[in-house]
């Protein structure tokens, strides 16, 4: 009897805590946390990793002058091949900047398809609610508004990201992240073979040395996650070629405010440039990373 | 026995209160941060953490050349005004909003591709009648367009 009770009790608080948690949306502004919570928070440092997103890399890369290439992308027919929790994860972030690609460069039909697969992969991952028929519909109203597309796909990223924390499960998130770091390095370097002309590309390409980091430092902050280590061994392989990649010195960089507008442009503070040699060997690293997650 | 249903008690008690703290942190910063990025596009990523007066959070973010940014960041009021300071990728001193009244955001540009650090401190204040710290939500979002 009494263990049923504890038992009880225990369901209980795990059952008004859910249900605190989902309380969230009705708070007021000015809510503060319940400082019990928090009373054996470490007083250490807290540093964070973040990453550009697969939309920023995506306006980048079409700036380059780069065309669209649809064959470089995953297939939305291979969504059914990913079963497992880390599959499914990475392959969420593929598929997301394959979403942010198709929709930088107005192929609407297609982004529709990769909305499509996002929405299953998302719900195989009980990610439920931040991808629903609504946002599939909000899609559909706004085709031909290429920025509310991507304030739709902003906001299916932070959906699910928050939905990830929200439920601990915040080495999925880094392992979406992840993938969809790995599929827009895909790109690129995919356009760069095809086009060793575009120089834009490859500066580009060479500037994700500092985002590789970032993504290590954030993966490793989640490396509790028992998806992790496997991604991590490729990645540093793969950093270690970038490591090689040197910055052109240039002068102390200057900070220019115009004050009218409000706006300050930072200097630059050097170069990242690429040889032929690294860009083959990055291509040929990042490939087969990206085969072993898709295939 | 005994110990074993407390300690599993106690557990989930904690895990869950933790959860749902986070939960709260997100649902702010959805709500009171994010529209403060308009006309930027968010990059789909919160970056919070709960704060009490006198800690010090950082931020490690890359931001490439050719994208206009907004740098928001935002505190719940019970920890006070955030002070924010952003370090280039030479850790000069580059923005703080302390010489700013406090803003809440900054609008740049950069030149070269380049990753910035960016420092969340929360002012020391008087503690609260019981003794305990205050603690809150911080949120540092990041909106770009080209």
């Amino acid at each position: 009897m009494k263990l049923s009770f504890k038992l009880n009790l225990i369901i209980a608080v795990a059952v008004s805590s859910l249900l605190f948690s989902c309380k969230g949306n009705s708070k007021s502004d000015t809510d503060e946390v319940d400082p019990t919570a928090v009373e054996n928070q470490s007083k250490a440092a807290k540093v964070f990793y973040a990453i550009p997103s697969p939309s920023e890399l995506s306006a980048i890369i079409k700036a380059t002058g780069a065309n669209f290439n649809k064959s470089i992308l995953n297939p939305p027919a291979n969504q059914s091949k990913y079963t497992s929790i880390i599959q499914m994860s990475m392959n969420l972030g593929v598929y997301g900047a394959d979403l942010s690609y198709t929709s930088t460069f107005d192929q609407t039909q297609e982004a529709m398809a990769y909305m499509g697969v996002c929405k299953k992969l998302a719900d195989g991952l009980g990610i439920t609610g931040a991808i629903n028929e609504n946002t599939v519909k909000r899609m559909e109203k706004n085709l031909n508004n290429k920025d509310s597309l991507l304030s739709i796909i902003s906001d299916t990223y932070l959906e699910t990201d928050v939905y990830l924390k929200n439920n601990d499960r915040a080495g999925v998130s880094a392992l979406v992240v992840a993938g969809g770091w790995i599929e827009g390095l895909y790109i690129s370097t995919s356009i760069a073979e095809q086009n060793a002309k575009n120089e834009a590309i490859i500066k580009r390409i060479a500037e994700q040395k500092l985002i590789l980091e970032n993504l290590i430092g954030l993966l490793e902050s989640n490396e509790a996650d028992e998806n992790i280590p496997e991604i991590m061994t490729d990645l540093k392989a793969l950093k270690g070629v970038f490591d090689n990649i040197k910055m052109t010195e240039v002068p102390e960089a200057e900070v220019k405010t115009d004050t009218v507008n409000k706006k300050t442009v930072i200097g630059s503070n050097g170069e990242l440039s690429l040889s032929p040699e690294q860009l083959k060997d990055i291509s040929t690293r990042i490939t087969a990373i990206r085969n072993k997650i898709v295939n | 026995m005994k110990s074993i249903y407390k300690v599993l008690l106690l557990s989930s008690i904690f895990i869950l209160t933790i959860n749902s703290v986070q939960a709260q942190c997100n649902q702010y910063a959805k709500r009171n941060c994010m529209p403060e990025l308009n006309p930027f596009t968010h990059n789909g990523q919160l970056n919070i953490v709960q704060m009490s007066p006198g800690e010090e959070a950082e931020l490690e973010i890359p931001f490439y050349s050719g994208m206009s940014y907004k740098l928001l960041v935002c505190a719940q009021e019970v920890i006070g005004k955030a002070q924010f300071q952003v370090y280039d990728s030479k850790n000069k001193i580059v923005y703080d909003n302390k010489d700013h009244d406090f803003a809440k955001s900054w609008e740049f540009e950069v030149s070269s591709t380049q990753k910035m650090k960016i420092v969340v401190i929360i002012p020391q204040g008087p503690k609260a009648s019981n003794g305990i710290s205050k603690v809150g939500c911080a949120a540092v979002l990041v909106g770009f367009k080209q």
